[in-house]
């Protein structure tokens, strides 16, 4: 079974959760540098999927013009 | 001659007739004039007379179909259909009523803002955040209008991967308000919700935007189940839909500002985040290397030190080696005999200076 890519929000929110790592008071050198990998690799793919997607805009075929029946 | 003698009519029938010519002649006639004698019976029906300088008419209605705040003075417009009652009373079954004039739109807006304010339907602890980063918008608009393209291109411009489902709607007339209200009823129905409704129309008269201040649809607005964002006309205007929304955007491009960030900002703030990360693990790098080279120098120091000890010892027995070489003590005037003492042996003498071979001639122990 292939696995569902992270939506950008999700993907911003690890982000997020890998920086806020590096304010706390467990910062230690050696996971550091493993969790600085994951957040750059991470920064890298957000920047890449905000750039190339695009926005799929469906005007929908229901009409409005009167009470569904 | 021909007989015209009328044909008698029942009045029921005359009347029947009667509405039957007028529905031919006016299937439903505008007719503007000036609110009089305004008022609703058992909270159901509306009643009110409708004149100018010369005449008057008297008009019906339900409260359902009054849409917008009438009073007395207030110049309006109804589309009604005339007809003759069982009284013999002609009056105007009104189907729609809507102020005419800068001037009765502005009161007709305000009586009823004060109206929907003091049932809370404004108030800010009912509004609620828009998610930051959707990924579903619904969008109730005209996508003939100006307005809808620049949502769209700048929705766009700032934002990708977006699910976006627009509902085609008419933003102005006498329709609008109802199609707006399917649209929302719609959005907020189905099975997978948007995250954001967004409500825009681009600028107009105070006329062309009145539909957003229409009642049932502000009200649908209010009682949405999914955060709703309006955009309507330009920033100086202000409708009910606007003040009912969870969100008010000054108009469309600005809509579309609010409801998504912008990409380009979203990646120059990850790269300040990372250049501050990056920033971190070097400070963090540095202190631990200066915490190294504190501590190499500290053992360089001590092994020094040590060095240092073990070179004295060392200088120490090498003065006390030195004070005992044979040779020196040679030099102070002893000899080193090597060989057996016994008569007729050799041996061997040595001097400080010289190395004599003897024969012993004599022996005798010392007393």
């Amino acid at each position: 079974m292939s696995k569902i890519k992270p939506s950008i929000r999700e993907q911003m929110a690890r982000l997020d959760e890998l920086l806020s790592w590096f304010d706390g008071d467990d910062f230690d050198l050696e996971t550091a540098l493993d969790k600085f990998a994951e957040a750059k690799k991470l920064a890298d793919g957000i920047e890449q999927d905000l750039m190339i997607a695009k926005n799929n805009i469906t005007v929908l075929s229901e009409q409005f013009d009167r009470e569904k029946e | 001659m021909e007989n015209t003698t009328p044909p008698i009519l029942a009045v029921s029938d005359f009347i029947a007739l009667t509405n039957q010519t007028l529905e031919y002649a006016y299937p439903n006639v505008a007719i503007e004039g000036e609110v009089s004698g305004f008022k609703i019976n058992q909270n159901k029906y509306v009643f009110f007379d409708l004149k100018d300088e010369t005449g008057s008419i008297g008009c019906f209605m339900t409260v359902w179909q009054l849409r917008s705040a009438i009073e007395d003075g207030m110049k309006v417009v109804v589309v009604a259909v005339p007809k003759l009652t069982n009284w013999g009373k002609f009056s105007l079954t009104v189907q729609t009523v809507r102020p005419s004039g800068e001037g009765s739109l502005k009161k007709s807006f305000e009586l009823l803002k004060t109206r929907l304010e003091k049932e809370g339907l404004f108030a800010i602890e009912r509004k609620r955040p828009l998610p930051p980063m959707p990924r579903y918008l619904a969008v109730i608009s005209s996508t003939q209008a100006a307005g809808y393209a620049d949502f769209i291109k700048i929705l766009d411009d700032r934002w990708g991967g977006l699910r976006v489902d627009v509902a085609h709607v008419q933003v102005q007339g006498k329709e609008a308000p109802d199609q707006m209200i399917r649209a929302l009823r719609y959005f907020n129905t189905k099975e997978e919700l948007p995250e954001v409704i967004v409500l825009i129309r681009g600028g107009g008269s105070a006329d062309d935007l009145s539909a957003f201040n229409d009642e049932p649809l502000v009200r649908e607005i209010a009682a949405s189940r999914i955060p709703t964002l309006v955009g309507v006309g330009h920033e100086t205007d202000i409708s009910l839909a606007d003040l009912a929304a969870d969100m008010r955007a000054a108009t469309p491009s600005n809509a579309a500002q609010i409801v998504v960030p912008d990409k380009n900002e979203i990646a120059l703030r990850l790269e300040h985040r990372m250049i501050g990360a990056a920033a971190q693990l070097s400070q963090e790098i540095d202190r631990r290397r200066e915490a190294i080279m504190a501590r190499l120098d500290a053992a360089v120091n001590a092994i020094k030190r040590q060095q240092d000890r073990y070179f004295s010892q060392l200088e120490f027995r090498r003065q006390v080696l030195n004070e005992l070489d044979p040779n020196k003590v040679l030099q102070r005037g002893y000899a080193i005999i090597r060989g057996k003492l016994a008569v007729g042996q050799s041996i061997e003498i040595e001097t400080n200076s010289k190395i004599a071979i003897t024969e012993v001639r004599h022996v005798k122990n010392k007393a």
